[in-house]
């Protein structure tokens, strides 16, 4: 059973007045307490501070290591275009070292090549790129 | 919303001492009568009021949802921690004077301390919170770190007692 709430107040007002001649602090003494308290309180945001700062000095040295090992894992980019497709199969204006013209050997849909001479046109082709 | 909980919170959001300031003239008086009513030495509940407040400082702000339960909380502890010390060095140097319970401030009128002496430690404690500093069972359930119907039963048991012991003197 719960008391009723009138019970409760009487109650507190009875013990209110039995505990009023409680003993109060001297006023001087809790304010060197506040003073203790501020220093430390003082103390503990320059530490909070300095926490901030160096999680993210550590975040920032992460992500650099991790940008520098993915740039060594996968190479730096080239930027270099790569050799056209067809490219030691020289045009019909050019001609092999022996003579031979290739590119008309094409056109004519013959579909043969001579290994040995179109290996050489490719080199002159090159060497004229 | 207990008194001076706003004023610590702020503190934590923006970092104005004069938040801190408000807090503390708000809960140092009534923490250190708390403590020298539990019997606490006068000059020992001053260096408690001040390491309390320190501890507070370090943890209010992780979590400020009751900030005064935190702070009575912490104080409670050391008060405690102090007694149990004091007792310890009484036994090893077998000095039985130290051995005795707390013991009530003399300015205290005869029927206050012989109230204060009938009960246990933790129906003065919520005796103190409850009914004269005017905490809700909610706060007293954080302070006591107990579940609030705990506290709501205790408070009723005690109420019990206590209008019986205040029907015994008004009738004797």
């Amino acid at each position: 059973m719960t008391p009723d709430a009138d019970e409760e107040r009487r109650l507190r007002e009875r013990i209110q007045a039995l505990l009023a001649e409680a003993p109060s602090p001297d006023p001087r003494c809790l304010e060197a307490g506040l003073e203790q308290a501020r220093a430390r309180a003082r103390r503990a945001r320059r530490a909070r501070r300095v926490m901030v700062w160096a999680g993210a000095a550590l975040l920032a040295a992460s992500a650099a290591a991790s940008i520098g090992w993915w740039t060594t894992a996968n190479g730096p980019p080239t930027g270099q275009p790569e050799a056209p497709a067809g490219a030691d199969k020289p045009s019909g204006a050019e001609s092999g070292s022996d003579g031979t013209d290739t590119g008309a050997q094409r056109e004519s849909g013959s579909g043969s090549r001579r290994g040995v001479e179109s290996g050489d046109s490719a080199v002159i082709y090159r060497r004229a790129q | 919303m207990a008194e001076g909980d706003d004023a610590i919170r702020r503190w934590c959001h923006d970092g104005d001492e004069r938040w801190f300031e408000r807090f503390y003239h708000a809960q140092a008086t009534p923490l250190w009568r708390l403590l020298v009513l539990r019997g606490v030495d006068r000059d020992e509940a001053y260096d408690i009021v001040a390491e309390a407040f320190s501890r507070f400082i370090q943890q209010v702000c992780k979590r400020a949802d009751a900030p005064r339960a935190l702070l009575y909380r912490i104080a409670l502890n050391l008060g405690t921690d102090r007694f149990r010390r004091r007792q310890v060095r009484a036994v090893s140097d077998t000095d039985p004077d130290d051995l005795h319970a707390p013991e009530s401030p003399p300015e205290l009128p005869e029927e206050a301390r012989r109230l204060m002496a009938g009960l246990d430690p933790g129906e003065r404690d919520l005796l103190l919170m409850r009914y004269w500093l005017g905490m809700t069972h909610r706060e007293v359930a954080q302070v006591l770190e107990v579940p609030e119907g705990t506290v709501r039963r205790r408070a009723a048991a005690l109420l019990r007692r206590l209008h019986e012991g205040f029907d015994d003197t008004r009738c004797g």
